[in-house]
């Protein structure tokens, strides 16, 4: 299963995954 | 990170605190043999995950149950029944569905790269039923490719049956796992 939570930041390997996290952010903020 | 507020919420306690969103860690220790999801399912806390998981109509016992986030032994004749181990590490995924709030700000068809844990499953029949019914849903938002975009046996390390899936939603798109 996804973990994008593991891939949010650079040094950490990768920040691919933060996509995700984000779109989850809009799409509530967009229902407001 | 993100600009919101965020707080831990310990396993002990009972409500969510007017949460929007609700992230469960993952449990990765002994090579997920020990099934923390099932463990977890004694907390406190988690009648409050299952009341804000069914607001949204579906609910997270129903992610679980479905092709992908359910967990099991490595299937036999998958890669991972072959290396016999979990493997955790860096792979591709292929976004299938961007009308989801997990996906909405990616473009079809395209990353995210992904650190996956992915979980091989054996394929009963109720769950290869349930699986027809969530494929008819649109409720598969990742699948595991490789880095040209295509589904290959070696793009999903860790045996994910079936059909390569890495991410999925419930059907009204509240939860994924």
């Amino acid at each position: 299963m996804p973990h994008p939570e593991r891939a949010c930041e650079s040094p950490l390997g990768s920040a691919d995954g933060k996509i995700v996290l984000d779109s989850v952010v809009h799409s509530l903020i967009a229902r407001v | 990170m993100l600009g919101q507020d965020a707080c831990f919420v310990w396993h002990k306690e009972t409500d969510l605190d007017g949460a929007d969103v609700v992230i469960l860690p993952g449990g990765f220790a002994y090579g997920d043999y020990l099934r923390t999801g099932a463990i977890a399912r004694f907390s406190p806390v988690m009648g409050a995950v299952q009341t804000f998981a069914e607001g949204g109509r579906a609910g997270h016992r129903d992610l679980q149950r479905l092709p992908g986030a359910a967990r099991g032994r490595p299937a036999a004749g998958s890669d991972a029944a072959q290396h016999r181990q979990y493997r955790c590490q860096f792979v591709h995924v292929r976004v299938e569905q961007t009308d989801t709030p997990f996906t909405g700000l990616c473009t079809p068809g395209t990353g995210p790269q992904d650190p996956d844990r992915a979980l091989a499953r054996a394929t009963t029949t109720p769950i290869r039923k349930r699986w027809k019914s969530s494929r008819g849903n649109r409720q598969v938002i990742f699948r595991y490719v490789s880095p040209t975009g295509d589904v290959t046996k070696e793009a999903n390390p860790n045996g994910s049956l079936p059909d390569d899936i890495a991410g999925i939603c419930n059907r009204g798109a509240t939860s994924s796992a």
